[in-house]
């Protein structure tokens, strides 16, 4: 199981964080999301079957856990509960490591509520909406009409900044 | 800026941590989480210990019927605490695998529940023993109306301060988190309705 575990956090470490990373509001934060989602993805493993894609049942787990961190009263994740910009540090280009044109789009989307945001994450993630409508339970069609709402609001938010 | 664009740049980003730190951390995580839990049975079982060597002699041996009476209702509360509390630690957790919105939904019933119980703390956790020890102390402190005043004054102040903190926790913290997440999935369902009102799945 630890092989497996080991592969799953190699293949999808990154795009975990970046999840992380658009539900906290640091990079500290970030980090304790980021070990529960792990924790939970070591715990759920041996009810993993190969019903759906080893990725698309990490995303969910990732989207659960952080969703649920955001209102959770847990004195840990409190920390999650802040919902104007006020309360979130964007990430810094020169500490987190990444450019302006993602400091720009994360604050366009932490604009968004918890399941658009959830939505469009997935999407940034390259994957299709058949993928994202695997994992976030709805069919494609809807994931469509959905998507074009969604990147509409983010183009309009982005659209003054870039 | 074009989506191939925008998913560019968002992966840009990368996680600074390394694989092999992830699952030691992961089993550290594990073994923390299993003796806090360790530590915290011990705990309980162990005020449940002491109070029934406390109160079961008492409850058998005492001469006024009052202290025979309140430390038996004081024993019993107990247990019903310990079993209450037991009972809700087994309770089975929402699947972490379920697609998100469904998942909410669970979370949102673990919340509402966690309200309930909170609210009604007066009469399961406070109002039991509490009578359970007003008794004993009236028969303990029978001719001495100082001492009398001394314990039930600490017995009001216990339960009133265990009272406020419950409903302040309801009040400041659960309830708006039951409110932002009821208000989340209410404008989720009406999307829903409103985009795909074939899709079943939710």
């Amino acid at each position: 199981m630890k092989t497996l575990f080991n592969k799953i956090a190699e293949e999808n470490r990154d795009r975990i964080y970046r999840i992380c990373r658009s539900y906290s509001t640091n990079a500290v934060d970030t980090e304790d999301l980021f070990q529960e989602v792990m924790l939970q993805v070591w715990k759920a493993l041996p009810g993993f079957r190969n019903e759906s894609s080893v990725n698309s049942w990490v995303f969910r787990i990732a989207l659960n856990v952080c969703m649920r961190a955001k209102f959770s009263h847990d004195k840990r994740k409190s920390v999650f509960i802040k919902t104007d910009m006020t309360d979130i540090d964007l990430p810094n280009p020169k500490q987190e490591g990444h450019d302006p044109e993602y400091r720009e789009l994360f604050s366009c989307i932490w604009q968004l509520n918890e399941i658009d945001k959830s939505i469009i994450l997935l999407f940034l993630e390259n994957q299709s909406y058949r993928e994202i409508g695997e994992i976030t339970g709805r069919t494609e069609n809807n994931i469509a009409t959905r998507m074009k709402r969604i990147k509409q609001k983010l183009y309009t938010c982005l659209k003054p900044r870039l | 800026m074009n989506d191939e664009l925008l998913q560019s740049a968002w992966q840009k980003m990368k996680a600074p941590l390394q694989t092999g730190n992830i699952l030691d951390n992961t089993m550290s995580e594990i073994e923390t989480l299993k003796k806090k839990i360790r530590r915290r049975n011990r705990r309980e079982i162990g005020a449940a210990i002491v109070l029934l060597l406390i109160f079961l002699p008492i409850c058998c041996f005492a001469a006024n019927i009052y202290s025979r009476t309140g430390a038996f209702i004081v024993v019993l509360s107990a247990i019903a605490i310990i079993l209450k509390l037991q009972n809700r630690k087994n309770t089975a957790a929402a699947d972490i695998t379920l697609p998100p919105v469904p998942y909410l939904y669970q979370h949102l019933i673990y919340l509402k529940n966690e309200v309930r119980i909170l609210s009604t703390v007066l009469y399961w956790y406070i109002l039991p023993p509490m009578t359970g020890f007003a008794l004993f102390f009236l028969g303990h402190d029978n001719n001495n109306i100082h001492s009398l005043i001394f314990h039930y004054g600490i017995l009001i102040f216990v339960g009133l301060m265990v009272y406020i903190l419950n409903k302040m926790a309801v009040k400041l913290i659960l309830q708006p988190l039951v409110i932002r997440l009821e208000t989340l999935l209410k404008e989720e369902a009406e999307i829903t309705a409103a985009t795909d009102p074939q899709n079943t799945v939710l």
